[in-house]
């Protein structure tokens, strides 16, 4: 076989599997542990008190732009080192807030249905590391024009690209809602898709892969029936 | 497909067996066999050339073209 195809095929799995254990590593496990130990507090607290009907902090994500256009450096910030001002700009904000709003009954639909889909998330997630292994794993024992290769590839992709949808449609809710509660100094909500466009064209670029390959499994069949 | 391989018809004519025919064109018993029960995608002109050269006839009398239903 092909030896530099089997690295590649090492490394791309090595580096894929290091991607998914470092958004584990960085934001999975932090973020639960945060939500735990809040959420174990506010009961405590709640115990402590005796108040019930106090309302749990909501954490909220967002785009914004500044309202006098990028690269304006609306937020003066402090330097510590020289203790001077210095200018930035956001470009996202993640908030902790426990201001009590009513919401639409759409977003709040579609928040649900955004908690819901998060299974549905965490299930790709297990699922694409797994046929990334059976794939690499195949291909280091030889096997790669093979229609069962094939349909794996195709299912990373269609994976990928539900990956993608399910993303862009979390961000438009979490977006609709953060315009809903909140309204900033110099500073607008926007619609955007920034990181997740390469969901998109990884999810694409798998599929036209695996389209490849199963042209390429069909012309290795038709060579081996020639006689 | 509409081609048919009537190599086991020429081997049955011919009195020859798939082994003694496979060691006389130096092609393996299992890819003559793909051949004989036209399982095969394409046929080579070498291959049919060493056929029709021990069998003793014509490509035409191997390969058959009938219309399909």
């Amino acid at each position: 076989m092909n030896t530099r195809l089997k690295i590649i095929c090492i490394l791309f799995g090595v580096s894929y599997l290091f991607l998914i254990g470092q958004v584990i590593y960085n934001e999975v496990i932090p973020g639960f542990l945060a939500g735990f130990k809040d959420g174990f507090e506010s009961v405590a607290k709640q115990h402590t008190d005796g108040e019930t009907n106090e309302s749990s902090p909501e954490l909220y994500f967002f785009y914004v732009k500044p309202i006098s256009g990028r690269y304006t450096f609306p937020t003066p910030l402090t330097n510590l080192k020289t203790g001077g001002l210095i200018n930035a700009e956001a470009s996202t904000f993640t908030i902790l807030s426990n201001i009590p709003v009513k919401l639409p009954n759409w977003i709040a639909i579609a928040k649900i249905i955004c908690k819901l889909s998060a299974f549905v998330m965490t299930f790709f997630l297990v699922y694409i590391p797994i046929l990334v292994y059976k794939l690499t794993h195949s291909i280091i024992r030889n096997v790669l024009f093979d229609e069962t290769n094939v349909k794996r590839i195709r299912r990373i992709g269609y994976s990928i690209l539900i990956l993608f949808g399910l993303s862009v449609f979390s961000l438009l809710i979490l977006t609709a809602e953060a315009k809903n509660v909140f309204s900033l100094e110099n500073y607008k909500i926007v619609h955007s898709l920034d990181e997740n466009y390469y969901l998109l064209l990884i999810g694409l670029i798998t599929l036209l892969f695996a389209e490849i390959l199963k042209i390429s499994h069909k012309m290795k069949v038709e060579q081996d029936l020639t006689i | 497909m509409s081609i048919i391989v009537n190599l086991d018809v020429m081997m049955a004519k011919r009195k020859i067996s798939l082994n003694e025919l496979s060691e006389k064109v130096d092609i393996t018993p299992a890819n003559l066999s793909i051949l004989k029960t036209g399982k095969a995608k394409a046929i080579r002109f070498s291959t049919l050339e060493v056929l029709c050269r021990e069998l003793d006839c014509q490509p035409g009398d191997i390969l058959e073209w009938r219309r399909e239903n």
